[in-house]
């Protein structure tokens, strides 16, 4: 799931860093259900995830993904149901190609592309769910903090 | 005959044989260069074909407020005639009435532009050359490929020099939405300049991700000379790849992200079964 | 537009559940500031409430819009959402949180983390109903007539079952007799009576129910309108009728693949299809001596990788026909896998085991070849079970095919606007909606959708039928609850005119083609036929500008959302 370089002693203050937030769409008819089957089983998951709930994977748009990165958010995920299986006749085959897509353009400007997250299916059981969930903050933590991305316009420009 | 004796002639008999009411192409006058609607014959003397200008987003204007039978001729290079085959199908030209005139881009043109394709579907002026490999660019590639992190550097400080001008909106060809979302402070933030790295580029990127014809509009109309073309780059090899689809070159298919994967005739891309979508976890 | 009514906020203590966690008194104070609240109130526990009550504060509170925080929407939340549209207020004007299964119980140890999440969802959930409006609905009058399409087993049954209910018919077949594929068989499989017989008595309320009219030799001309009013022209025998009708049930069928160059079929004689077989049946007994059936074929292949689940009852039932007519007859079935799922197929199974008719397995990539010159003789297989090649005499081979999707129905796909899948058999509403297709008012049965013995096809033609009764029943048909879950659509999308730029991205995106582009003024705007929308929101993520939209959540709240989401 997207590259991983390490850094080095750069941008990556372990100490004082604040552990990163996430968004979660989560469409009704499986990941919303794996939440709700989480919280039933008690399952503890990190704070700093919110959820917004949509009726298919495919309703998210691109732009509500890059509008929460620009806001600091450090992970988004996008939560459908498997192919074959989408409630509205396969709407998340649209979702699925598209985000596919973002995560090019998110490549190509240095924003890792393992910060979108998209799963398909693999949401609907609770286990499934808080693994997920567990994986990606894991996988968030291993990146530098996405504010360098801006902060990055204030270090030396690179001769281009 | 030069190419510029070729692109007089057919504009002249354009109109001399009536296949159209006007040229649209570029002239020379006051000495500078304009866009220009040659509707006689006698006009021709002053057209020219240099530098690359971007006629689709003109010709989508004028033909509104042009009689219903009229007929325009475009003089079009490969990224002109893209642009208008993109504005077809999403509506906002009426394909019959529009006529192009096909002209290929010289290698150095093709190389200023990183062109894949500087030729036009059918070619009545010059001689076509072969495109030019982005991704064998130098100067492009440390904007596409290698350190993550310096590429992310390297991106930060082109686009901290945004003054938010909309140049690069204005200018495509393809961009016609009024509202415009980049407007929207709820999604770009307004009354900050530069522009907000993320949200106002990367939008703007993705809205195109699919419709980009990749000519340069955008980037040459920028002031601060921000490489923009390079953030739609692997996109488009992306849907090349995977779908066999390059934005303007067909006057029916639509983008293969509209369509369901079972339908989409795509090379190298297999309808997966329900299983393959659950990954390593199965 | 953003609404500037202000909502009471209904705090769930959930007996401790939520409030041991969560400090819900300095959200109340903090929520009493908040500029969209009117007032706040912290409740025990608001299921065991009596609805009426809440439904009472709600409506006292001065707006009638309430924000709930409470638990998840799967366990209590959803109905009590239900419970006060049912007393009357606008579900636009409600807003749930789920502040237990989603906060409360996953952060047990962190009361303050929790509370500061809780404050943030309920900001949330405060920007979602500020801006959230309800749909509209549209209505349409529904014709108490349904046309049937196809007359073998399923539509045969469908029409019966309606006309049964008072419904009118309109059972129309393209054939001159109605019966489909049982009209080419000798026996049905698995019970082994005559076609005729298990047709009887549908044939019977065809026959004497006079709601119910037969067009036979029919074609269908063109087909316009909408779920509850279709309009579609018949040809019947030079005649042309105008059919109105409610719902459409589609009942067309399938084909019998015809095993074209395999097995050296049409190449030696006694080589037969499947279908061959049965019109030997039905003349009479047959003189083979030696038959071999092979199964799979042209099936679990590269090519048609499914099991078409009928052709080895099928075979059992043919070979124990064989055997009937002639007792001495040898009869061996060469399978890959012998499936009978069930316990009425498991004990034929059984039967015809103890019948002595034999069986084979091989592999796919060892088939069976047959041997003769002018006329078949031999069969020689690879008995995957005990791994010795075998030589059977044979004076009959009986390839055993799937059944294809009908190639003939594409103009009636088109003009219904069905979708096909790669098979070409005609698409459902994804999971557990066996007989609806993806177009509303238009149900499936039988064949038409996946190959089924004549029993499955009957009862899934009543099925289509009690669907189509629901629907035709009563006096209109709202939009909104053409839902195909329980409950109404989560909304129908709207389109911004002016906005619009008739790009046509939602008509191609749509897997309902519900938008359609329109034009208007010179320019193209798009249109959405609520009775198709289903309120997925998949064409607001790809309109360029946000001309089209779901009240219920549009693109602005997700942003507004955004923005509240860490305080």
């Amino acid at each position: 799931m997207g590259n991983r370089i390490s850094h080095g002693v750069e941008g990556h203050r372990q100490g004082e860093r604040r552990a990163p937030k996430v968004i979660v769409f989560a469409c009704r008819w499986c990941a919303l259900i794996g939440a709700d089957g989480a919280g039933k089983k008690r399952v503890q998951l990190p704070l700093d995830f919110r959820v917004i709930p949509v009726e298919c994977a495919a309703r998210v748009e691109p732009d509500s993904i890059i509008r929460a990165f620009s806001y600091g958010i450090e992970g988004v995920g996008v939560l459908g149901c498997h192919l074959g299986g989408c409630r509205y006749h396969n709407a998340n085959h649209r979702a699925i190609k598209r985000l596919d897509l973002l995560k090019k353009l998110l490549a190509t400007v240095g924003i890792d592309s393992g910060r979108l997250l998209t799963s398909f299916g693999t949401g609907h059981e609770y286990h499934q769910f808080a693994g997920i969930l567990k994986d990606f903050f894991q996988e968030l933590r291993g990146l530098p903090p996405l504010d360098e991305w801006a902060r990055a316009a204030t270090i030396d420009a690179i001769k281009v | 005959m030069t190419i510029l004796e070729q692109a007089r002639q057919i504009a002249r008999q354009s109109l001399e044989q009536g296949r159209a009411q006007g040229v649209l192409g570029l002239r020379e006058a006051e000495g500078g260069v304009s866009p220009h609607l040659f509707e006689d014959p006698s006009d021709i003397d002053s057209l020219v074909v240099e530098p690359k200008w971007l006629l689709a987003k003109l010709a989508t204007g004028i033909l509104k407020g042009l009689p219903a039978d009229y007929r325009l001729a475009v003089l079009c290079r490969g990224c002109d005639e893209r642009a208008i085959v993109e504005l077809i199908k999403r509506n906002q030209i009426d394909g019959e009435k529009i006529h192009v005139i096909g002209l290929a881009c010289t290698k150095e043109q093709a190389r200023a532009c990183l062109c894949t394709r500087p030729y036009p579907s059918e070619v009545a002026v010059g001689d076509v050359v072969e495109g030019v490999d982005p991704f064998q660019d130098e100067r492009a590639r440390t904007f596409l490929e290698g350190d993550q992190r310096e590429r992310m550097i390297r991106w930060a400080t082109e686009l901290r020099r945004c003054v938010k001008c909309y140049g690069c909106r204005n200018s495509c060809p393809i961009c016609v939405c009024v509202p415009c979302k980049l407007e929207d402070d709820l999604w770009v933030g307004r009354g900050e300049i530069p522009a907000d790295l993320i949200s106002f580029h990367l939008i703007r990127a993705f809205h195109l991700c699919d419709t980009c014809v990749a000519c340069g509009a955008c980037q040459d109309a920028c002031p601060e000379n921000i490489p923009l073309m390079l953030l739609q780059i692997s996109m488009r090899a992306s849907l090349v790849e995977k779908y066999g689809y390059e934005a303007g070159t067909d006057r029916e298919r639509r983008s293969p992200l509209l369509s369901d994967l079972t339908k989409e005739p795509s090379p190298g891309c297999e309808v997966p079964g329900w299983m393959d979508s659950l990954g390593d976890s199965a | 537009m953003a609404s500037k009514r202000k909502a009471i906020c209904i705090l769930c203590r959930c007996y401790g559940e939520i409030s041991d966690v969560i400090d819900l008194d300095s959200l109340k104070d903090m929520l009493t500031d908040h500029p969209s609240v009117s007032s706040v109130e912290i409740l025990d526990c608001l299921c065991l409430e009596a609805v009426e009550g809440l439904s009472e504060k709600i409506r006292q509170s001065g707006t009638g819009k309430a924000l709930i925080a409470a638990c998840s929407p799967i366990a209590r939340g959803d109905s009590i959402l239900r419970g006060l549209e049912q007393r009357g207020l606008n579900p636009a004007d409600l807003e749930l949180v789920d502040i237990r299964e989603g906060c409360a119980w996953i952060h047990k140890d962190y009361s303050k983390g929790a509370t500061g999440k809780a404050w943030d969802l309920i900001n949330m959930g405060l920007a979602s109903l500020v801006r959230r409006e309800g749909s509209e609905d549209a209505t349409t009058l529904v014709r108490h007539e349904v046309m049937v399409v196809g007359a073998g087993p399923a539509g045969l049954a469908a029409a019966a079952s309606l006309g049964q209910l008072g419904i009118k018919v309109h059972l129309v077949e393209r054939s001159k007799r109605p019966g489909g594929m049982l009209n080419l068989i000798s026996r049905v499989a698995p019970d082994e009576t005559s076609p005729g017989e298990k047709l009887a008595p549908y044939l019977k309320e065809v026959e004497e129910n006079a709601g119910i009219t037969y067009y036979p030799l029919a074609r269908i001309a063109s087909a316009e309108g909408t779920v509850g009013n279709f309009a579609i022209r018949l040809q019947v025998d030079g005649t042309e009728h105008m059919i109105h009708a409610g719902a459409v049930i589609i009942a067309t069928g399938a084909q019998a693949l015809l095993p074209q160059g395999l097995y050296r079929y049409k190449e030696l004689e006694g080589v037969l299809s499947a279908i061959e077989l049965e019109r030997h049946l039905k003349a009479g007994p047959v003189k083979a001596r030696r038959i071999v059936f092979i199964q799979c074929v042209a099936a679990r292949d590269q090519a048609r990788p499914y099991c078409a689940a009928i052709c080895c009852p099928v075979s059992l039932k043919n070979a124990m026909g064989l055997r009937k007519g002639n007792p001495e007859a040898e009869v061996y079935i060469l399978h890959r896998d012998i499936i009978c799922p069930g316990s009425t197929l498991e004990q034929y199974y059984r039967r015809t085991m103890a019948e002595g008719i034999r069986f084979i397995r091989f592999e796919e990539q060892n088939p069976p070849v047959i041997e003769g010159t002018d006329h078949v003789q031999a069969v020689r297989v690879y008995d995957a079970a005990t791994g010795i090649m075998r030589e059977l005499d044979a004076d009959m081979v009986v390839l055993s095919t799937p059944l294809s999707a009908r190639r003939d129905t594409h103009g009636l796909a088109r003009m219904l606007g069905l979708t096909r899948d790669h098979l070409g058999f005609f698409e459902v509403q994804p999971l557990m909606h066996p007989v609806e297709t993806t177009v509303p008012g238009i149900f499936i049965c039988g064949s038409a959708r996946w190959p089924v013995l004549a029993g499955r096809a009957i009862t899934q033609g009543e099925a289509a039928a009690m669907k189509a009764f629901c629907l035709v029943s009563g006096q209109e048909i709202a939009a909104l609850g053409l839902s195909q879950f329980r409950g109404e659509k989560f909304a129908i999308a709207r389109v911004d005119r002016e906005a619009c730029t008739g790009c046509g991205n939602c008509v191609h995106i749509c897997p309902y083609e519900a938008c359609t582009l329109e034009p208007v003024n010179g320019a193209s705007k798009s249109r959405v036929d609520p009775m198709h929308c289903t309120g997925c929101g998949t064409c607001v993520a790809v309109c360029p500008n946000g001309s089209i939209q779901l009240p219920e959540q549009d693109a602005q709240v997700i942003g507004e959302m955004l923005m509240q989401s860490f305080s």
